[in-house]
């Protein structure tokens, strides 16, 4: 999901800029370089459309809720409670078994001031951490630019058609992946010697074009990248064996492929999933109750894989989306954009402090009938990127966020 | 400047396969076309060489032809192809040759006509046997029409609206494909006229109804989704209006329903005809009302005009462009036709900011492949591979459509491109016939036969990229560089897969 303003995106990865990137054989090199300190991997999943926070993580036992929502309410006796004041939405049993083992935090009322509207405006401030201009590198790209002078392919991962945009960075974009059968170059009929030449040469085709031609640097990037990443992975997933039954939703499938690349300890730092479907402005539900369903059941066999692989430690995944919505229901059994919504963080036991954290907005003191943020995102993508990446999060950041106390 | 010297040796290599096909133009007597060559000053910087001099009017009298005139003829070709492939989705050597023939203006005339009462394209899509209830059939049926018709422009243009006036099966519906393929004939119709005749008739569109909860918008509870993108991804932008207006314009909209059966009707129960208050000015707006208001706005008129011209022109408008279309668009009556006239004739389309500076979508380059190899094709298994290029026809992944440009280049869409030439040029059923297209290659010399190939994709192949594939044909044929059976379709593989062909 994208915003439509490219110009920032150019401006980016210019014409003629950038440094292509050093080609680096295969799993063993990258497993060499992880072997005394397996890496840390912060996995990002993107609910796209403005996920409804109040039916996620329900205030049950607050009565405007019931008034603000007469027809798309959960009712008391549906939540899955986490304590006296709030439940998650009935379809969310896999992420409650993760609570219970104390490997859930969520944070409340996330937003920042004056909240954006549009999808893509507000997608392009969570995805550039900068309510206040243009989106230029991601807030993950920025990250993942300090990684370069230890360059692995496989640091970043997405799994989609095409770049997330908080990924985006001055030097070329990280692999993206789909199917990972499909992640490579297929043979022709020619015999194999000549069809070995063939994709020699295809590389060689961008390796040799002049970087300062029109995208040039990007487009050698990017296939250069392509080729590394593509032979890694290929390892990867023929040494690995899932641990756990994953469903067969896109959302786990690509939680699956980023359990392996985990569990090949190649030094994987940022992974990203997406999740659609989340801009609920009629009939709500069974919608959101599928899409929370598959989010759950998809992070649950997540978990118990990289659990069964001991790398549940080494973990933590963050939801986030471009809004909630609002507090009241609309008159199509829906909700529109709104503004702040609960963030979820999940980790291994020894990683994450569940619990809540944050304040649920007033639903009496409401802002043009939406939630009053009251913690800002920021302060969440501190918290990973000084505690859990060790990154420079206020250099990055471009000023200090408090740290919220969600990670051991 | 390097970059210029390296424009300059390429535009040489380009000069020498076209020379051939210039002498075959002059040899059918096409030489008075010749003449209209001499246009080529008005139209400003168009290559990094140094500005010919402006020649006498005196026609061209034989093709014994001083150096100058080759140049002039080599950038007129350039620029015929360019405008080819962005009105288009290729250039191939005939059509350049044709084209080039009736000079820039004459060229976007013709591009910009057609006979209506025909429809080669469509008439060859409604030929396979395709089933519209089925997703992969449906889109698969306007990838034909693309491939095969005989007025790129007006697909291409059906393909730029697709994008800015989206709807998505996702949400409209499989069962409901029939109204994806109505929104797509009513683009197709109105893609050339009047802004607010696109914009009415969308607001009226069943699919985009359903896929902007439009059907669900009632005096009571007006749904701001229609109201809010018609505004911020249509017509005028984000920062052009206030959300106040979102909510104004709702009120004006309710009342559209649809029936059972998807098709529209005006509810006139449901609609509130009460005094509101939109952009400034008060009444008891109608739907038509708050979109007429919404296009004297000098920002509607921006707002396209930059649209149009980060599709067709460039990634990087300047504001004196945008703002000489934009008063073509509002001294026309927001008619797009004029604005694409204007657009296609002006120097700044033809200026290195422009040229080979957009990335090929997904759909470009499969319809351009087909085209440029002259493949018969029924597209069979074309939308999977676009799946994976990251652009499913008739399902942009949501209401702003594809962002396109760099967007376009990620890891996995590459491999979809590099697979999905892997398909046709090795497989059997398009029909590719490499004699066809290279003429007879068995013991040629290989450089013309790689020239010859790199005429396929209607601009140069650069001297990297011609060195990448000559060694490879070296390297296949264990000795000297020689094109065989064994190798030749590998050849044409790595000339479509070149960083050259990935660029518009």
């Amino acid at each position: 999901m994208f915003s439509r303003n490219f110009a920032q995106g150019v401006a980016l990865v210019s014409l003629g800029e950038g440094v292509p990137r050093i080609f680096r054989q295969g799993i063993a090199l990258a497993q060499a370089d992880n072997a005394d300190q397996p890496s840390r991997t912060l996995v990002v999943v993107q609910l796209a459309g403005g996920n409804d926070g109040l039916n996620t993580v329900v205030p049950y036992s607050n009565g405007t809720y019931y008034t603000l929502r007469k027809q798309i309410a959960i009712a008391q006796d549906q939540v899955l409670r986490l304590d006296d004041t709030f439940g998650l939405h009935p379809g969310m049993k896999g992420l409650k078994a993760l609570w219970d083992a104390g490997q859930v935090a969520i944070v409340n009322g996330v937003g920042y001031p004056n909240p954006n509207y549009s999808h893509f405006r507000a997608m392009e401030i969570w995805q550039g951490a900068n309510p206040d201009g243009p989106l230029g590198e991601g807030w993950v790209g920025k990250f993942l630019d300090t990684l370069d002078a230890q360059h692995n392919t496989l640091s970043a991962l997405a799994v989609d058609s095409a770049l997330p945009r908080e990924f985006g960075s001055h030097v070329a974009p990280a692999p993206t992946v789909q199917r990972i059968e499909d992640y490579r170059l297929k043979p022709g009929t020619d015999s194999p010697a000549v069809n070995a030449r063939r994709d020699t040469a295809a590389l060689q085709l961008y390796e040799l074009y002049p970087g300062e031609a029109k995208y040039g640097a990007l487009l050698q990037g990017t296939v250069e990248d392509a080729f590394s990443s593509a032979r890694t992975l290929a390892q990867v997933v023929t040494g690995y064996q899932p641990q756990a039954t994953y469903p067969t939703t896109p959302i786990a499938s690509g939680l699956k492929m980023v359990a392996a690349v985990i569990a090949a300890n190649t030094g994987l730092r940022v992974a990203h999933v997406q999740l659609g479907g989340f801009d609920t402005h009629s009939r709500q539900e069974p919608t959101h109750n599928k899409l929370l369903t598959d989010l759950s059941d998809a992070i649950a066999a997540f978990f118990q894989d990289l659990a069964a692989h001991n790398k549940a430690d080494n973990t933590v995944v963050m939801t986030w989306s471009e809004f909630g919505r609002r507090a009241g229901d609309n008159a199509s059994l829906g909700t529109d954009h709104g503004s702040a919504a609960p963030m979820f963080i999940v980790g291994g036991p020894n990683v994450v402090k569940g619990g809540l954290y944050g304040a649920l907005p007033s639903l009496d003191n409401l802002d043009a009938g939406n939630l009053r943020y009251t913690t800002d995102f920021r302060s969440v993508y501190a918290t990973l990127l000084d505690k859990w990446l060790n990154a420079d999060a206020d250099a990055l950041l471009g000023q200090h966020w408090d740290r919220i106390g969600f990670l051991k | 400047m390097n970059g210029e010297v390296k424009t300059q040796r390429r535009l040489l290599d380009y000069e020498t396969s076209r020379r051939r096909f210039l002498a075959g133009v002059a040899a059918t007597g096409v030489g008075t076309a010749l003449a209209t060559m001499w246009r080529l000053p008005e139209l400003g910087g168009s290559t990094a060489h140094a500005a010919m001099q402006p020649a006498s009017q005196a026609p061209v009298s034989s093709m014994g032809m001083g150096s100058a005139t080759r140049q002039q003829s080599a950038d007129l070709s350039a620029q015929i192809a360019h405008l080819l492939r962005r009105t288009g989705f290729s250039a191939t050597p005939q059509q350049i040759a044709r084209y080039s023939a009736l000079g820039i203006e004459g060229a976007v005339d013709a591009i910009m006509t057609w006979d209506s009462s025909k429809d080669p394209g469509l008439d060859y899509a409604n030929s396979v046997g395709l089933d519209l209830s089925k997703f992969a059939d449906a889109q698969r049926w306007w990838l034909l029409r693309m491939m095969y018709t005989d007025r790129p422009f007006q697909e291409k243009m059906t393909l730029f609206w697709h994008g800015v006036l989206t709807s998505a099966v996702y949400k409209v519906g499989t069962r409901y494909l029939n109204t994806m393929i109505a929104q797509n004939e009513f683009l197709r119709s109105n893609a050339l006229g009047k802004m607010e005749t696109l914009l009415k008739g969308i607001s009226r569109d069943p699919a985009m109804m359903v896929w902007l909860d439009l059907q669900t918008s009632t005096k009571a509870h007006p749904n701001e989704n229609f109201a809010r993108e018609l505004m911020e991804l249509f017509s005028l932008g984000i920062g052009n209006y206030t959300e106040t207006d979102v909510r104004e314009s709702a009120r004006a909209f309710t009342g559209y329903s649809l029936d059972k059966d998807r098709n529209f009707y005006f509810n006139a129960k449901n609609h509130d005809d009460g005094q509101k208050t939109f952009l400034g000015q008060t009444g008891n707006f109608s739907g038509d009302d708050i979109i007429d208001i919404i296009e004297q706005q000098r920002a509607a008129a921006e707002f396209i005009c930059t649209k149009l011209w980060k599709f067709f022109a460039s990634p990087n408008p300047d504001p004196q462009t945008i703002g000489a279309l934009a008063d073509t668009y509002q001294s026309s009556g927001h008619s797009i036709r004029a604005v694409m006239r204007q657009m296609l004739t002006m120097p700044q389309f033809y200026s290195d900011d422009a040229m080979n500076s957009l990335i090929k979508s997904p759909v470009e380059f499969v319809v351009g492949t087909v085209q440029m190899l002259g493949l018969r094709t029924n597209a069979a298994n074309y939308p999977a591979y676009l799946q994976q290029m990251g652009q499913e026809l008739f399902n942009p992944p949501n209401v702003a459509g594809w962002p396109g440009g760099v967007a376009w280049l990620s890891s996995s869409s590459f491999f979809g491109r590099m697979n999905f030439l892997n398909y046709v040029i090795y497989g059997k059923e398009s029909g590719l016939d490499p004699v066809n297209l290279l003429g007879s290659y068995v013991g040629a010399n290989p450089t013309t036969v790689l020239n010859q190939a790199a005429t396929l994709l209607g601009k140069p192949l650069g001297d990297t990229s011609t060195r990448a594939i000559m060694q490879f044909l070296g390297d296949s044929s264990n000795g000297s560089p020689t094109v065989t059976d064994k190798n030749v379709r590998s050849m044409l593989y790595l000339v479509l897969a070149s960083p050259e062909n990935m660029l518009a």
